[in-house]
């Protein structure tokens, strides 16, 4: 699997000589900067192969439905303008996800000086999470709930793990998108599965893959 | 209902249903014009409130008299140079995720945060820097023709201590804990690594 190197554009977006110029910085990076019909081109098909999944990411980012419009249009501006340098340095899809969970990031970290929701990390969780009870989740409507509270309660890099699984990634392609080992994250995934299991009582066993 | 695998979670999270939103080139061309403007027009009206403090701290050392009172607008007026410059180079951590694509989650993660802990460490030198000179005018203020009392020198000089002193702690408190977040970033990176 090819990895994505972006060291040349660090160094541009990040040179303390000018003031910010936020246009600029997308369309000075990259071996290969795409051209503006292309770049559109490119922001069309995403939104055909990812939209439903970016309007899944918002809604786990996010609560409130007026906020999390924003999210979403923040996504796919920070979306569009990044492919004003996307060389094809690596798969549509790690890219797309990269700057959606980024932005997404950002967007929590800035919303969060009001509310102060106390994230916790999947270890955390596994220790205070309750059975849940099979009554409660009588319909599919409620099990997304819970799983979107249940997401909305962990730290960002946990999070992004959870939610990168939930859209079907494998262990390898959600580790590029989010920088940690493989085996790092085949461990997350792991107690992320005995974390659903646990929640949504999943017939799944996880001993065994272990 | 009675979910049985990974697998039909996964299917029920992804069929969930999601409005598709896509925004024509020109929104997109748009908003980000007028994010860059917000950006800038935030950038250039702090700017101009250091400017306006240095002009008036130069017109206070040139128009007023007394030794201490132009060293105090002296001072004053290099912090507001100061603040100039500091601002120019802080305002990129201000921005929204220009470099969204740059890195990695983690990487991205942990450079917001050191940003974050970056500016909050340097509220004690910014403020900081502003004290000498306030101290020397208020001084100044009684000292000079029109005699201000001793009491409301000292007062106005305790009130900014006690502040810049909340200031100082309250900054330890946010960059510790923006620290805290970072370790346990890189904990959480080299536990398995």
């Amino acid at each position: 699997m090819r990895t994505c190197h972006f060291a040349r554009w660090e160094a541009t977006t990040f040179s303390m000589s000018s003031p910010p110029s936020l246009s600029q910085a997308p369309d000075d990076a990259g071996a290969a900067p795409l051209e503006r019909d292309e770049r559109d081109d490119l922001y069309h098909d995403m939104v055909v192969q990812f939209g439903p999944a970016l309007a899944r990411l918002a809604a786990a980012y996010e609560a409130d439905p007026a906020h999390r419009e924003d999210l979403l249009q923040d996504i796919h501006l920070a979306l569009w303008r990044s492919f004003g340098s996307f060389g094809r340095q690596c798969a549509l899809r790690t890219w797309v996800y990269r700057v959606a969970h980024n932005t997404a990031a950002s967007h929590v970290r800035r919303h969060r000086r009001g509310r102060r929701p106390q994230l916790v990390g999947l270890e955390e969780l596994e220790a205070i999470a309750n059975d849940t009870d099979g009554e409660r989740l009588a319909d599919a409507e409620r099990v997304l709930e819970a799983l979107g509270a249940l997401i909305q309660r962990l730290k960002a890099i946990d999070r992004q793990v959870l939610l990168l699984y939930l859209e079907g990634l494998e262990v390898a392609e959600i580790a590029e998108v989010v920088g940690l080992s493989s085996n790092h994250v085949s461990q997350k995934v792991l107690r992320t599965r005995k974390l659903l299991a646990r929640q949504f009582r999943t017939g799944d066993s996880y001993a065994d893959s272990e | 209902m009675q979910i049985q695998s990974d697998e039909e979670l996964r299917a029920l999270w992804q069929g969930q249903p999601a409005s598709i939103v896509q925004f024509t080139a020109e929104q997109l061309r748009g908003r980000a014009a007028q994010f860059e403007r917000q950006t800038r027009r935030r950038y250039r009206r702090d700017q101009a409130s250091f400017a306006v403090a240095a002009i008036l701290f130069g017109g206070a050392m040139i128009a007023i008299d007394g030794a201490l009172m132009r060293l105090g607008s002296a001072l004053l007026l290099l912090w507001a140079v100061y603040g100039i410059w500091g601002l120019h180079r802080y305002a990129r951590a201000l921005a929204v995720p220009t470099d969204a694509s740059v890195q990695t989650c983690v990487a991205f993660h942990r450079r917001q945060l050191e940003r974050q802990r970056d500016v909050v460490r340097g509220w004690p030198l910014g403020v900081g820097l502003a004290m000498p000179g306030i101290v020397l005018v208020a001084i100044a203020g009684s000292l000079g023709p029109r005699h201000a009392p001793w009491s409301m020198t000292i007062g106005v000089i305790g009130i900014v201590a006690f502040v810049y002193l909340a200031m100082l702690i309250y900054g330890q408190v946010l960059a510790g804990r923006w620290q805290q977040e970072i370790d346990a970033l890189e904990a959480n990176r080299n536990t398995a690594a």
